[in-house]
């Protein structure tokens, strides 16, 4: 192969190699800052932060807290409250002196079991409850 | 913030220092950007290390953690002191020819709107990604606030994440920036996905730079900068990057060993230091650390004989060492089983194996996941087949051995995490789905390091085709 060819296709690959790159940057910004304005901070786990933000100051400092949000410790529900509350741990069982009653995502029917067990301690007016053991008579 | 910024830059300084104090005198100046690209990460890996033996020796975080991270500063840099004033020089010769200026350009011009990208990725999910906030960040904030209780995390009857079990690197780095702080900054973990995206970029250009010249160097970071795969994944605060990032810097610096005359060894204990820094972020990083061991020291026995191998595993297990007793520690006495390897037996998984449909199910979506990296413009596979049948390639006889262990490596985690697919537990097609991208992810910055290797590089093209391209690094 001749030299000017060679060096048509040295070029040509550099070419097409650096434009391909610059094109995919683009459309990567165009994505993700034009497009993608309107998301910011809005996804679930800023929304869950915030309105967990009480029920964090309410709770004590440590320990073990149950959880019910009647989906078991399905995935994201147990997990966001999880991450917020840190560093308590939060468990589905319902033998804990703290039960959270998380009712955000619909209006659930509660088990009795709960409230033969628990007290309503307070409600924090967006479908979140924070629940005292009752005291044995 | 400050605070945490600066104790993430103190434990960069340790890790370049260390890596400093490990390379050959006279290579010094000439491999600056290499060695400060490669300490940041080992930095991070040796921070991570140094929380768990904190975590385990004195468990809480106060102001004598930080003062031992200070010391180790101050030791490095009196070594570093030691041993100034013998390096060589840097080659003084200019290499701003049109294509350097053209080059740099595109890079810059990228690396502002991949900036710019991620930013905006950050700032629609502060909290990253679901596997960051449910697992990685998950876990370093519990680390990090819940004091004597810690091992908690971990416990089996309890779950803090389904993914307990994953090595703590990433989740150690964020807890040795917070410190003892009361209040664990959200940026952090961000700030710490931007490093390892960082590194990774600046670490394959500096490292083919030194291989191939400058020219090659910007040109892969260039596409790397623009693969939108990355960029995505690093914005989320997964653990994917940072692999990926060891990865590629194991193989650089087994390149870095073999390409001398007279090899040094302490090339080989970084590598070691690299490899399990790689073992310590993800359980793929523990099949990366095996497949390293039994692939290079295998080639090594089967060339030079057993005694040159040994030797060379003795080298690169010293460097893996610190890293590595960590690990085991915490597979064996801490974290809870594996999801995927709790429920296998030897009966299940000769079934899995031998069946056909669950092979050709995995492997459909295995490499359907090639189309992930032709999402938006860039069409990796294509564009980077057509640059190879464009400007050739140039292999010298002397690097055959290494860029095949290279390549062997490489194969080899695609092997092994097929294998890992066809034992899951959960539906195959699902899981191969939802995780393999990732997979391809890590080996992604390792696989464009060989690729430039191999390829022609504009140094290359240069005398065989009149090119106006000055090759000082050559």
């Amino acid at each position: 192969m001749n030299r000017p060819r060679r060096r048509f296709r040295f070029y040509l690959g550099l070419s097409l190699l650096i434009g391909l790159a610059l094109a995919s940057s683009l459309r990567f910004f165009h994505d993700f800052v034009i497009k993608g304005r309107a998301l910011w901070g809005k996804d679930d786990m800023s929304i869950v932060a915030e309105e967990l933000r009480d029920l964090d100051l309410a709770l004590p400092s440590r320990g073990i807290i149950s959880y019910w949000n009647g989906q078991g410790s399905s995935f994201p529900g147990r997990d966001q409250a999880q991450n917020v509350l840190s560093p308590r741990l939060l468990t589905t069982d319902l033998k804990r002196e703290w039960l959270i009653l998380d009712r955000r995502a619909a209006v659930l029917a509660v088990p009795p079991e709960i409230w033969e067990s628990y007290r309503v301690d307070r409600d924090f007016s967006n479908g979140i409850f924070l629940l005292k053991r009752r005291q044995a008579q | 913030m400050t605070l945490p910024l600066l104790r993430l830059a103190l434990a960069a300084f340790i890790g370049i220092q260390l890596t400093r104090s490990l390379w050959p005198r006279q290579e010094i100046n000439q491999d600056c950007w290499l060695i400060r690209f490669l300490g940041v990460g080992l930095g991070m890996g040796l921070l991570s290390g140094l929380c768990f033996a904190w975590l385990l020796v004195l468990p809480g975080w106060n102001g004598a953690f930080l003062a031992l991270e200070i010391s180790l500063a101050a030791a490095l840099a009196w070594v570093r002191f030691r041993r100034s004033g013998i390096a060589a020089q840097r080659p003084s010769e200019s290499r701003r020819d049109l294509l350097y200026r053209v080059l740099v350009a595109a890079l810059v011009l990228a690396s502002v709107l991949a900036l710019a990208g991620f930013v905006g990725s950050c700032l629609a999910k502060p909290y990253g990604s679901p596997d960051a906030w449910a697992t990685y960040n998950q876990i370093a904030k519990f680390l990090a606030r819940s004091g004597l209780e810690w091992r908690m995390a971990f416990s089996g009857a309890i779950r803090l994440s389904a993914h307990s079990d994953y090595p703590l690197l990433l989740p150690l780095v964020n807890v040795g920036a917070w410190g003892a702080s009361p209040h664990q900054n959200g940026y952090v973990p961000i700030f710490v996905a931007g490093i390892f995206m960082a590194s990774t970029v600046g670490l394959l250009i500096s490292a083919l730079s030194r291989a191939r010249g400058i020219h090659q160097g910007l040109l892969a970071g260039l596409v790397l900068v623009a693969t939108p795969i990355f960029l995505f994944n690093g914005s989320c605060q997964i653990a994917d990057v940072p692999l990926a990032y060891f990865i590629l810097a194991t193989l650089i610096l087994f390149l870095a060993h073999d390409r001398e005359g007279n090899p040094r060894s302490t090339y080989l204990v970084l590598a070691g230091l690299a490899c399990a820094c790689a073992a310590w972020t993800k359980n793929e990083g523990i099949l990366f650390f095996a497949s390293c061991l039994t692939i290079r020291f295998g080639m090594l026995v089967w060339s030079k004989g057993f005694r040159a191998g040994l030797v060379e595993a003795g080298y690169f297990l010293l460097g893996a060492a610190p890293i590595l007793l960590a690990l085991i520690y915490f597979k064996t006495s801490i974290a809870p089983a594996n999801d995927l390897v709790s429920t296998w037996s030897i009966a299940g998984a000769s079934e899995k194996l031998a069946d056909t449909g669950r092979l050709r199910r995995a492997g459909v979506e295995y490499f359907n996941v090639l189309a992930l990296l032709k999402t938006h413009i860039l069409n990796i596979p294509l564009a980077l087949t057509a640059y190879l049948l464009l400007v050739g390639w140039n292999i010298e006889k002397a690097e055959r051995p290494t860029l095949a262990f290279g390549a062997i490596l490489l194969a080899s985690m695609l092997a092994g995490e097929l294998v890992v697919y066809l034992l899951t537990p959960h539906d195959i097609s699902w899981h191969v789905r939802y995780s393999v991208a990732r997979l391809w992810l890590q080996l992604y910055p390792a696989g464009l390091y060989l690729y430039f290797l191999i390829v022609r590089s504009p140094e290359t093209s240069s005398a065989s085709l009149g090119l106006p391209i000055k090759t000082a690094f050559k």
